[in-house]
């Protein structure tokens, strides 16, 4: 009879949390727009079981093998909570635990959670190993309600800062080896412990490496690459000034999310970029500037990228008339081979010249495209078009999906993101469509404002939205060929910002 | 410039927002408008590189490949000895299975034996 109860506390049931039922009603609705509505399917249905399988007391998915602790700054350990030999038991459900005491902003909630820990401590169950006084001290974009806390550690009265760094263990073991003590001096990366276990992590803590070591964005952007064709481009290179003008909405969001004052710069330019209307591209630099965005980030954006239909036509409607949507723009050029393989070799050189941070991302891109425009490698090609976009598309969209879990997902910051992604939106579409206004003052050969909107990137469909409007307004009018130009644009564009954020808040490795 | 903006804050001050947004959005803006330009003058330069071959091509294009029918009736590109032509139709009445033939032109293929090797290669292992 004990065994059986045993058994029933060792189910999943008693790791339940009313976060995790939540979340799992979040996942439902994803499903259900990705299988009914089609919303975008082949990445919100993998992104949707991610966060299903994030938020259920999982056991060898997600947890990382025992190692090394490393210090996360330079500076002197305070507090040393662990012996030599000394095990160390995660939780069923692991939270994510603050890598700084000022981030709970209320005193109370921090001073409860560094005396549990330290209560845990004295039985040996603590999962807080360290505290690190680190000798530069960061800023928060709210500041907490308090600046020091008194509490004794093994009958030693200590201070312990908002800017103190915690160091928390991520996996069960035990304490092989132990490098440092409290009042020694540490260097950032420097090991303060060994923890020993014959568990190796689980299938998606190496899936997910994909996206932490940056693999799995720029392995979309070469199948990208290779099923873009930059003939339109090419063909009318006016078109890069819509791709451009629709940046404005990421500058913009960014501005609006600076304006919040719950952001700081480095999160403001993740969330910006959203505007862009690339999934990579957001996954990409929310994964170098604030990971711990990364969940809402690719939520929004991919969503948002469904919604595309959805968000355009009334701004496209509300900022043009008539007349100009029913403009029938001259038929495109044909584009030979060589101008094809001439513009991707330009574009890369240029581009990686003027922004090395967003290297991966446009080497990659037109990589794929030389593949495809070369004719020599067409076997290359079609397996970057196809297999290889399909498998990176489902372990990047698990992936995310994955790190959606209860604690991090439902925050007021994920309801800012949320918001701040449809205004990104909205103001990169009108850019496009104002710039497209704009240039028809002083060009001969008109440009229907309506193929404006095709650059934020979202490719195709931005292009397939110019299309249908135009079509309602004048119906022997086809303006998707020349709509994909300012759409390709806006990929090199959105990859273009993404490199000039990380240059400038230095998240580039 | 990256020295400077490399120490971006983690709360700029106004100014700074404003100036980090312009300096962007013009960084993104001339960036692309000289890949338009340079792409304008590539576009401009394959085209006349592509007319002019062009233009001289018909005539001598005209002369080598205008099929040139022979003394029994077929035509071909250039000059094809006796031999080839009993072997040609030696193997078209195999493929045919003796059906009643009548050889009317032959013209070389250029692609053909990269074709086959392609297709070996294909039908080699079979797709599960």
């Amino acid at each position: 009879m004990k065994q059986i109860e045993e058994l029933f506390y060792q189910t999943g049931f008693f790791a339940l949390e009313w976060r995790m039922i939540v979340m799992w009603l979040v996942a439902a609705v994803l499903l259900y727009l990705a299988v009914f509505k089609k919303f975008e399917p082949l990445l919100l249905v993998p992104i949707a079981f991610g966060a299903l399988l994030a938020n259920l007391p999982t056991q060898n998915m997600v947890n990382p093998p025992a190692g090394p602790i490393l210090s996360p700054v330079s500076g002197t350990v305070i507090v040393s909570t662990v012996e030599l030999d000394q095990k160390v038991s995660m939780p069923a459900v692991v939270h994510e635990m603050p890598n700084l005491v000022g981030q709970l902003k209320k005193k109370t909630e921090a001073e409860a959670l560094l005396l549990d820990q330290f209560a845990k401590a004295e039985v040996q169950g603590q999962t807080l190993l360290f505290v690190v006084r680190p000798d530069r001290q960061q800023s928060f974009a709210v500041d907490p309600d308090f600046t020091e806390i008194d509490v004794t550690v093994n009958s030693v009265p200590v201070s312990i800062r908002s800017t103190d760094n915690l160091v928390w263990a991520n996996a069960s073991g035990s304490i092989a080896e132990l490098e440092v003590s409290s009042g020694d001096r540490v260097v950032q990366g420097a090991r303060l412990a060994q923890v020993h276990s014959q568990h190796t992590g689980g299938f998606f803590h190496y899936i997910s490496l994909g996206i932490i070591l940056e693999l799995f964005p720029p392995l979309i952007f070469l199948g990208v690459g290779a099923l873009t064709d930059f003939g339109p481009l090419i063909a009318n290179p006016r078109t890069l000034l819509l791709g451009a003008a629709a940046q404005f909405g990421v500058f913009a969001t960014y501005a609006g999310a600076m304006a919040m004052g719950i952001f700081n710069s480095s999160q403001a330019a993740a969330i910006g970029i959203i505007g862009g209307a690339d999934g990579p591209t957001s996954i990409f630099l929310a994964n170098s500037l604030a990971p711990e965005l990364l969940a809402p980030i690719a939520v929004a954006a991919y969503s948002y990228m469904a919604l595309v239909p959805v968000i355009q036509p009334p701004i496209m409607k509300a900022l043009t008339t008539e007349k100009e949507r029913k403009i029938r723009m001259k038929s495109l050029r044909k584009v030979s081979r060589l101008e094809k393989l001439i513009f991707a070799l330009v574009v890369v050189i240029f581009c990686i010249l003027l922004v090395p941070a967003a290297s991966p991302l446009i080497g990659l891109l037109l990589l794929g495209n030389f593949l495809r425009e070369c004719g020599v490698t067409e076997r290359l090609s079609k397996a970057a078009q196809n297999e290889l976009i399909n498998i990176i598309t489902i372990f990047l969209g698990t992936s995310v999906g994955i790190t959606m879990t209860g604690d991090r997902f439902l925050k007021t910051e994920t309801l800012a993101i949320l918001g701040l992604g449809i205004v990104a939106f909205g103001i990169a579409t009108s850019s496009g469509v104002l710039m497209a206004k704009f240039m028809n003052l002083f060009s001969k050969n008109k440009i229907n404002p309506l193929i404006g909107s095709a650059g934020v990137s979202a490719v195709p469909m931005a292009a397939r939205v110019s299309q249908v409007e135009g079509q309602k307004a004048d119906s022997g009018n086809f303006l998707l060929m020349h709509a994909m130009g300012p759409n390709v644009a806006g990929v090199i564009g959105t990859a273009l910002v993404a490199g000039y954020f990380m240059t400038v808040m230095g998240g580039g490795h | 410039m990256i020295p400077t903006i490399a120490a971006f804050a983690a709360k700029p001050t106004v100014m700074e927002n404003v100036s980090f947004i312009v300096i962007g959005f013009l960084f993104v803006l001339v960036v692309l408008a000289t890949l338009s330009i340079v792409t304008t003058i590539i576009g401009a330069l394959c085209t006349r590189l592509i007319k002019e071959p062009e233009a001289k091509k018909p005539q001598a294009a005209s002369i080598s490949r205008k099929p040139e029918p022979r003394a029994d009736g077929i035509e071909t590109e250039g000059d094809i000895p006796e031999h080839i032509i009993a072997l040609i139709a030696t193997a078209t009445h195999v493929i045919l299975k003796g059906r009643p033939q009548k050889i009317v032109s032959i013209r070389g293929s250029s692609q053909g034996w990269a074709q086959e090797g392609r297709r070996e290669i294909f039908s080699s292992h079979r797709v599960r």
